[in-house]
């Protein structure tokens, strides 16, 4: 019963302990370069220059494309940066709910073979430079213009495809 | 008429109570500066909450309905930050685990319960950011502090004249520097954990932030942690720092790179 007496002052402990709690994933998630160290409480901000990580859709023309025959576009990517929580979890897969925003505000892409590269940018010292990297990528393929597939490859794992209904 | 008079009576405390609560309107500005220099968005769901923190924070200044004001801060900004929580700014992440659980509370400010919270909050903040950045490694080899000498903002340039002959590249002044960022930083995050208010360490840690804050071109961040130092060391804020402050969101405004690019065209 004391701990429904003081429980405002419980209260103040226990939201302690999940902040702290939470600062020590932010910083495990910093050490293993899974997290833009600028948000998500940015503990880590200051700790190396602010770049945000950033997503290339590209089409390839075919399933046998040769590289260097890509076309690369500039969509309109607000709501998928949001649905994918602006990727400030570099290790996080893309949603579906993001591809389809990607699709409603980019109808133009609907039916074309894409891949959609995520970049980081991490902070190199010898010399001192800021290098986009790579983590991972989501390839997506249209079996009509009601369906598509999308297959991701994220951090070095290669997660099964997904298929989607995609609504008119 | 009177009650609009009463408003102004915030900024002239009488007591401790009101001071502590001074120092929390100043919080509450700090972080509406800081919304409006990130943009009202088109979000409705963003700018909604923002206008009622606005609000809010108007009608804190009322005596009378100050607990509506704090409540109409309150609120909001936890929606806001439930809907975008994976990209706001440090400062609203501080603003939310800080100031939040003060409607927790009638009278917040005679809560010593509620001050140790702020304390231990921000303490621990300060050693685990410091942990932080020893673990980059960025600081303690100077590489960061080489790289916003040189590629930072205006201000963020100010230590360049301690390498004039390095260039880009790393030198001992800034490995200096980097170090003795970490160390104060652990050092004032260990000293609040542990209930120390000697003057001296208040003026320092107050002027460091001063300093981070023109350094980073930063202000408002930084308004946020004297306002906040200021109810979890129960000083509470008097009208000249309250003053400051202000002037300090206001500069904040504009930015002072901003003005050093205006002051460079004009000469």
């Amino acid at each position: 019963m004391r701990l429904f007496k003081n429980w405002r002052k419980n209260l103040l402990f226990l939201l302690i302990g999940i902040h702290l709690a939470w600062v020590t994933c932010h910083i495990y998630l910093v050490a293993t370069d899974g997290v833009n160290p600028w948000k998500m409480g940015g503990y880590a901000m200051y700790t190396q220059p602010h770049y945000g990580p950033s997503v290339v859709v590209r089409s390839l023309p075919d399933e046998a494309a040769v590289p260097g025959t890509e076309e690369y576009y500039k969509p309109r990517t607000s709501a998928f940066y949001r649905a994918n929580w602006n990727f400030n979890l570099y290790c996080k897969p893309m949603t579906k709910t993001g591809l389809i925003a990607l699709f409603e505000n980019n109808p133009d892409l609907i039916g074309k073979y894409l891949s959609l590269d995520l970049f980081v940018y991490r902070f190199r010292t010898k010399p001192l430079r800021m290098d986009p990297e790579q983590v991972g990528d989501t390839v997506v393929t249209w079996q009509d213009k009601n369906t598509f597939t999308y297959q991701t490859n994220i951090c070095g794992k290669s997660l099964s495809p997904q298929k989607v209904q995609y609504p008119n | 008429m009177l009650e609009f008079l009463k408003m102004f009576s915030l900024f002239n405390p009488k007591n401790l109570g009101e001071a502590l609560q001074l120092a929390f309107f100043m919080a509450m500005l700090s972080v509406v500066f800081q919304q409006w220099k990130d943009g009202l968005s088109e979000d409705l769901l963003r700018s909604v909450p923002y206008l009622l923190m606005c609000i809010g924070t108007t009608i804190y200044l009322v005596p009378r309905y100050r607990k509506y004001g704090l409540w109409l801060f309150v609120i909001p900004s936890l929606v806001s930050f439930a809907h975008s929580w994976f990209s706001v700014a440090n400062h609203t992440w501080l603003a939310i685990w800080t100031m939040s659980p003060a409607i927790l509370f009638p009278k917040w400010w005679k809560e010593e319960a509620y001050a140790t919270y702020l304390r231990l909050t921000i303490g621990a903040v300060l050693v685990l950011a410091g942990v932080q950045k020893i673990a980059s490694g960025h600081y303690v080899d100077g590489s960061y502090v080489a790289w916003i000498s040189h590629h930072g903002s205006a201000t963020e340039q100010f230590f360049q004249f301690l390498c004039p002959s390095s260039g880009p590249d790393i030198c001992t002044a800034y490995v200096l520097l980097g170090i003795l960022a970490i160390i104060w930083q652990i050092v004032a995050g260990l000293l609040l954990l542990f209930n120390f208010k000697h003057f001296i360490f208040i003026l320092i840690e107050v002027s460091f932030l001063l300093f981070v804050g023109l350094y980073a071109d930063e202000m408002n961040f930084q308004t946020l942690n004297i306002a906040l130092l200021c109810i979890a060391l129960r000083f509470g804020m008097s009208r000249r720092i309250a003053l400051l402050c202000f002037t300090l969101l206001l500069t904040d405004m504009v930015t002072i790179s901003q003005f050093l690019e205006w002051l460079y065209e004009i000469v």
